[in-house]
């Protein structure tokens, strides 16, 4: 058994590390425009800083300001209200210096880290940000830097609520800005849950409002976004892709809002067992042996038990034990674990198990020349494995990623080759798309592209084309 | 913080149009903090926070109408509206605008047509995090789930877009997937000669496709029923109980687990158990402590009970669920103290202590008398409670314990001030042996309440004794007898002829020789003379055949009353 700090968990960040290092931070840099590095109650307080620095370590540390809200590693710092106006302070400091905060990274030192906060509060002004950086190296600081105000991407409100989308251009890029944040945040959540041992459950929560919403306004952009394969960050990008497919299925199939935030959280965390699973396991690139499948095998449960150390008992604990310990589980007793009772799996364990297949099957393998098309892991979904899912599950994946899948080349009966970008709802035979090539052999230019929203009623598509017979990178036409 | 919301700045127009509207939603807000101060206070369905509720909605709907959607701009401090602040927090312990800000939230709209249940949620939420001992999600998170369409939030992300630093050459390649405490960039997956990293796999599947065009049809047409039959099933299973379905699927995870797997659910079972017993789904903590027993052998109900705080909590809970429940559940409930055994005697102790029904409350003190059996002095403790019903109940269950070694427990118990704990006492003694009983209920007569005193008699009466028949006797014969209520008499009367033949001698002596009879009390003459017909043997029936030869008339004629009695008793 592993042996996790039960205190250090997300919440503990937010309301009690957080705020204590943002403190910390602040008091350092009053304290260091009096004092020198030799002082004793300097030592002592960077001694404790550290020491919080190191309970929160996740390879680095980030604080961000933004306004008088601090960011720990990405999560918002809650201050009490006693602390608000310190807060504040902080911030404006920073503000002054044109700093939205400092990055520090596993392996600094009370020394690197002091001579660094000096730097901080010894330069001030517009240009005290470039100062700092050159005088870290210069002093050869290497573990500390600051982060200035155009690094940081300036984020807008959020609203919580939908507005109507004026079109689909703003749509796809809405979809793309919360796809993006949420691959962003499912990186930060599983970090932070691998560091303790818990599932960032209110983090992750919070990341899936967003995909909910945007599902609930049937806006389907955002389940074309699956097809794309980010292979740096592939772990996070495929949770975010089964919490996706998982939210529009089960949104197809008339669940109601609540259900499709706790199954896209279920959803995203289907795989915690993983994180105790050895890399080399994880990543290797061949077939497993029957060791290797063993340790695999396993996951399903230690996930489940993960799930266990969560607090309370909400329906959001059932829902993600449920689909931790049955995502590899099928409707005709294949897969596993086993279920000594030969029960079914859940209803939400279904729609997570179809929907990570799925998405799995057009990942990169090593025994594989080329990933799955979405259009040739349909026929095999619906195929040779069709007894293995629900078939309501199958329709309903059907309806969320379309007979043709965003990223297949269709052939149309009049012999344009198109890309499909997404599903038609109104049907899905007939996907919004992107025109490659014109009947004539004409080649739309890539400033002004031609699309169908959707393929117009006269088209049919006559051949689904496999990416071989394609000069172009199908992956690059989608995310443009 | 923004210009536009310093604070007690006013929007560029001086018009007094727009003064008068940021001074209606001043007042309006600050109703709101008012409305959030009662809420907090009462209960729920208190009359003045219904009304407080209803006032607040109704200004709300009058504002909006007049003037469109309201937006209120949140800083730290103040809430703000078109530029001017309309609230500024004046006490840390009711501090709205830090309570939204805290959550992220930078500005709130409320727009034309919100519904009162609308405001109720929205009151509600922030009730709830602001209430203490809470952890509740962040406000946003609990407003989202509230589903408020009539409610903008314009909030700052849980999530910052931190890392969007330039090009680092130095930077790793991120791990495929963290491992617990190493840092991200270690242990990289392999890539292929075009850089692409690989991975394995952790599905098994037949790699036979078929065409989706033909699926697709038969999905369409099957469409319909299978919906309509998957949706049944998940409402299936959204209305089972969350409790049972959190063991069932911990059942199912422990059929595959392994020994350190096993040893861990362990711990998560307790957590179980005790929101099963909140919830009083008995059945539930039954099935989660079997399967706690089989996971972990060494685990003991004592732990479980340890936390005093928790526990109160606990039993307010139980008490609250089997004070409703029929006969059924509460035998679940018994069935489960026994599983639990001796260790959840004092935690049963106060949900008996604490439960207001009867048919609850007893087989619920014979369980615990069942489980004390070998331990009385464990309701020693409760003996000395202030609560009288406590100690009456610790009293019941020395009874249901029974046997000469809880005699001792119940003699300390005799002088309690209750009368109710007395009498309590009086019956339990019935459940020790008569010659260990008979010292502490004679001396409990003297002074006792008539109810206790007629108890005290007819335990008295169970088996005949020497000295229960003097002091019978010496109470018979004690001027200020007869003071007695009718049904005292009675009793002593009632009491001596279950004494027996061993009492004729003096019954006759006080039929013949005067005494009682000489001072011509018709009614103590004919209580005796049927308390002799009671005895019943020939030796008394000879004696009132004498009483019938009497030379004074009253005994003749008690005599005469009890034959008569007899003989209709006979018949």
């Amino acid at each position: 058994m592993s042996d996790w700090p039960l205190e250090d968990d997300e919440r503990s960040l937010e309301t009690v590390l957080g705020p204590q290092l943002v403190v910390r931070l602040h008091g350092l840099l009053r304290a260091m425009r009096i004092y020198e590095l030799t002082n004793q109650a300097i030592r002592d307080q960077l001694a404790d800083l550290l020491s919080l620095i190191q309970r929160v370590m996740e390879g680095e540390v980030l604080v961000v300001a933004m306004g008088s809200c601090f960011y720990v590693n990405g999560v918002r710092i809650r201050a009490h209200p006693s602390q608000m106006a310190l807060f504040e302070n902080l911030s404006a400091e920073l503000d002054q210096r044109r700093l939205s905060g400092v990055r520090l990274l596993d392996g600094i030192g009370a020394e690197e880290l002091g001579a660094f906060l000096k730097l901080v509060a010894k330069h001030e002004g517009a240009k005290a940000a470039e100062k700092i950086a050159e005088a870290a190296l210069a002093a050869g600081i290497q573990n500390a830097c600051p982060i200035t105000v155009e690094e940081l991407q300036s984020l807008g409100l959020q609203n919580a609520v939908a507005q109507e989308p004026l079109d689909r251009a703003d749509e796809r890029g809405r979809a793309r800005q919360t796809f993006q944040n949420a691959v962003h945040g499912a990186r930060r959540a599983l970090l932070a849950t691998a560091r303790t041992g818990k599932p960032a459950l209110r983090r992750v929560k919070r990341l899936i409002q967003p995909v909910v919403d945007t599902m609930m306004r049937n806006e389907y952009s955002i389940v074309g976004l699956t097809a794309l394969k980010d292979h740096d960050e592939y772990t996070y990008v495929h949770c975010v892709n089964v919490s996706i497919l998982s939210v529009a299925m089960a949104h197809a199939l008339g669940f109601p809002r609540m259900a499709l935030a706790n199954l896209g959280v279920a959803a995203l965390l289907h795989d915690l067992g993983k994180l105790e699973i050895p890399a080399d396991v994880l990543c290797k690139p061949s077939r497993l042996d029957e060791r290797e499948w063993e340790l695999i095998r396993r996951h399903p449960l230690r996930g489940l038990i993960m799930v266990s150390r969560m607090p309370g008992l909400p329906s959001t604990t059932l829902d993600m034990m449920r689909v931790c310990l049955q995502h590899h589980r099928m409707m005709d007793g294949s897969g596993y674990p086993k279920s000594a009772r030969d029960e079914r799996p859940s209803v939400l364990s279904r729609i997570v198990a179809l929907a990570d297949c799925f998405d799995a099957m057009t990942a990169h393998r090593e025994y594989r020349s080329r990933p799955y098309t979405g259009y040739e892991a349909l026929q095999i979904v619906l195929g040779s494995e069709h007894e293995r899912f629900d078939p309501a599950v199958r329709w309903a994946l059907m309806k969320s990623v379309g007979l043709y899948p965003a990223g297949s080349l269709l052939q149309t009966s009049s012999g344009y080759l198109v890309i499909s970008l997404g599903i038609n709802p109104d049907d899905l035979r007939r996907p919004h798309c992107r025109v490659l090539a014109r009947r004539d052999g004409t080649i739309p230019p890539d400033s002004h592209p031609e699309l169908w929203e959707p393929m117009p009623a006269d088209e049919n598509v006559v051949r689904v084309v496999p990416p071989d017979e394609f000069d172009g990178e199908v992956e690059q036409l989608l995310a443009a | 913080m923004p210009d536009h919301l310093s604070p007690g700045r006013t929007s560029d127009s001086t018009d007094s149009a727009t003064t008068a509207a940021v001074r209606e939603v001043s007042g309006w807000v600050n109703q709101l903090v008012r409305t959030l101060k009662t809420c907090r206070l009462y209960d729920r369905n208190n009359p003045t926070v219904v009304r407080f509720r209803e006032d607040l909605h109704r200004d709300l709907a009058r504002l909006l109408e007049r003037s469109g959607a309201l937006k209120l701009d949140i800083t730290s401090r103040a809430l703000h509206h078109e530029g001017a602040a309309v609230y500024t927090s004046r006490t840390r312990d009711e501090n709205l605008p830090a309570t939204l800000y805290r959550d992220g939230i930078r500005a709130l709209t409320f727009q034309t047509g919100f519904e009162a249940q609308e405001l109720d949620a929205f009151l509600d939420q922030i009730i709830r995090v602001t209430a203490p001992g809470m952890d509740a999600d962040d406000l946003v998170t609990l407003l989202w789930e509230q589903n408020l369409p009539s409610l903008v939030i314009d909030s700052v992300p849980f999530e910052g877009e931190i890392d969007g630093a330039g090009e680092d050459e130095d930077a790793q390649t991120p791990a495929p997937w963290p491992e617990q405490g190493a840092a991200p960039g270690a242990g990289s997956a392999p890539a292929t000669s075009s850089g692409v990293p690989l991975r394995s796999d952790d599905w098994q599947i037949a790699e036979s496709p078929i065409k989706a065009e033909g699926m697709l049809d038969w999905l369409e047409a099957a469409a319909g029923e299978e919906t309509q039959r998957f949706m049944a099933e998940y409402q299936s299973e959204v209305h089972h109980s969350l409790v049972a379905a959190v063991i069932d699927v911990t059942t199912d995870a422990l059929e595959s687990a392994l020994t350190e797997d096993r040893a861990e659910l362990a711990t998560f079972l307790p957590r179980v158990i005790r929101e099963a017993i909140s919830l009083g789904e008995w059945t539930s903590a039954r099935r989660g402590l079997a399967l706690l027993r089989t996971s972990d052998p060494q685990w003991t109900p004592a732990t479980f009970f340890s936390d005093s705080s928790g526990t109160d909590l606990l039993t307010r809970k139980s008490v609250a669920s089997l004070d409703h429940q029929g006969d059924a559940e509460i035998q679940e409930f018994l069935a489960l103290a026994e599983d639990l055994g001796a260790d959840s005697v004092d935690w049963l102790m106060h949900v008996l202590s604490e439960s207001q029904q009867k048919r609850a409350r007893r087989p619920l003190a014979r369980t615990i008398g069942t489980l004390m059996k070998s331990q009385p002095e464990r309701v020693l403790p409760w003996m000395s409670d202030t609560r009288w019903y406590v100690v009456r109940n610790a009293v019941h269950i020395l009874g249901w314990i029974g046997g000469d070694g809880v005699a001792g427990y119940l003699r300390a118990i005799t002088s309690h001030p209750e009368m109710r704990v007395r009498r309590e006492a009086v019956a339990a003694l019935s459940q020790c042996s008569p010659a260990v009983a008979r010292p502490i209920l004679l001396s409990m007569l003297e002074g006792s309440e008539p109810r206790v005193f007629m108890l005290i008699l007819q335990q008295l009466s169970v088996v005949p004794d020497g000295e229960v028949r003097e002091r019978l006797m010496a109470l018979l014969r004690h001027a200020q007898f007869h003071q007695r209520s009718e049904e005292e008499q009675r009793g002593v009367y009632m009491a001596l002829a279950a004494q027996g033949e061993t009492a004729l001698r003096e019954l006759d002596e006080e039929l013949n020789k005067g005494g009682l009879f000489a001072q011509g009390l018709d009614f103590h003459r004919q209580s005796l003379a049927l308390c002799i017909a009671r005895i019943g043997t020939p030796a008394a029936r000879a004696v009132l055949q004498r009483g019938l030869r009497s030379n004074q008339a009253g005994v003749r004629k008690a005599c005469e009353m009890a034959a008569k009695s007899s003989e209709a008793t006979d018949v």
